[in-house]
């Protein structure tokens, strides 16, 4: 069997020559910080040659970023902090 | 007949925590209770609805103290309750069969409108035209996504849990999540370009300054 030995190879062949159903898979993670140092050198060299995935790429962090600046954070209410206190405290 | 008035009572009176007790409520203050913040925004986000937000966590963290023991230390305790409040969510909500995703709009508008501690940690990024964009427009095209999608999103860019634990929360592989977001990333980004679109913002030059 050359199943361990073929897993090597791909992992080596996913790093020079990434296509961009390959890259699509590793786009989110990408853009996430998510991806293993071998991943983020293919994924880097794919969209330095491939303008499409690049943009898509882009894009993405751009909808990342309005999300984390638009939506709003709200405070729990001070009633349901000390209902939470109290529920623990005198419940047991 | 005589009796001692001093006599003490076989039981421990109620209001008196055992030493064990206490630690486990002290540990329990230290480690879970800071999260209410986190857990009533996505309790916001799941039930669309402040007394309902108020009550799943209230309920969450009841039956989280309940269970603190089997709480793996070391591990993400956020990452824990959002998982408690999640299954408690569709314990309550689904199998009522009650509808808790009745969006009211301007019930959220003013929600919205009446607190201005704003985030503003996207200055790296230029986002365009979809700055002009407001708080609840983009809480109205998020909120239109399918449910496993808005669902990741919300785990992941918004509360900033990891792959793995959003993962684990929603009990699928890693490989779903990657993929979830990625396109449930795209369709919000159409989303959101549909709502400009319609508000007359110009989507043609989003890369201006």
């Amino acid at each position: 069997m050359e199943v361990s030995f073929s897993r090597t190879r791909n992992t080596y062949e996913l790093i020079s020559t990434m296509n961009c159903t390959q890259a699509r898979t590793l786009m989110s993670a990408a853009v996430d910080g998510e991806l293993t140092l071998k991943e983020q050198e293919g994924f880097e060299q794919h969209i330095a040659g491939c303008s499409t995935c690049f943009s898509e790429f882009k894009e993405a962090q751009k909808t990342k970023s309005i999300i984390r600046e638009k939506i709003i954070r709200f405070k729990a209410p001070q009633s349901l902090i000390n209902s939470v206190l109290k529920l623990t405290e005198t419940t047991f | 007949m005589p009796s001692s008035p001093h006599k003490k009572d076989t039981p421990e009176p109620k209001n008196t925590l055992s030493e064990k007790e206490k630690i486990k409520h002290q540990e329990f203050q230290n480690e879970a209770v800071g999260h209410i913040n986190a857990l009533y925004n996505y309790a916001l986000h799941l039930t669309m609805n402040p007394d309902d937000a108020h009550d799943l966590v209230q309920e969450t963290y009841l039956k989280a103290y309940k269970f603190f023991d089997s709480f793996e230390k070391g591990t993400n305790c956020k990452a824990w309750l959002f998982k408690i409040l999640k299954n408690n969510y569709i314990n309550k909500f689904r199998k009522n069969a009650r509808e808790p995703g009745k969006v009211d709009y301007d019930l959220i508008k003013d929600f919205y409108h009446s607190i201005k501690d704003t985030q503003s940690d996207s200055d790296d990024l230029n986002a365009g035209y979809l700055r002009s964009l407001m708080h609840d427009e983009v809480y109205q095209a998020l909120n239109s996504l399918p449910e496993e999608f808005k669902e990741v999103i919300q785990l992941c860019d918004i509360e900033g849990f990891t792959y793995e634990e959003i993962a684990n929360m929603v009990e699928s592989p890693i490989g779903t999540v990657r993929s979830r977001l990625y396109r449930g990333r795209k369709l919000l980004r159409s989303r959101l370009n549909e709502f400009a679109k319609k508000h007359g913002y110009n989507t043609d030059d989003e890369e201006a300054p």
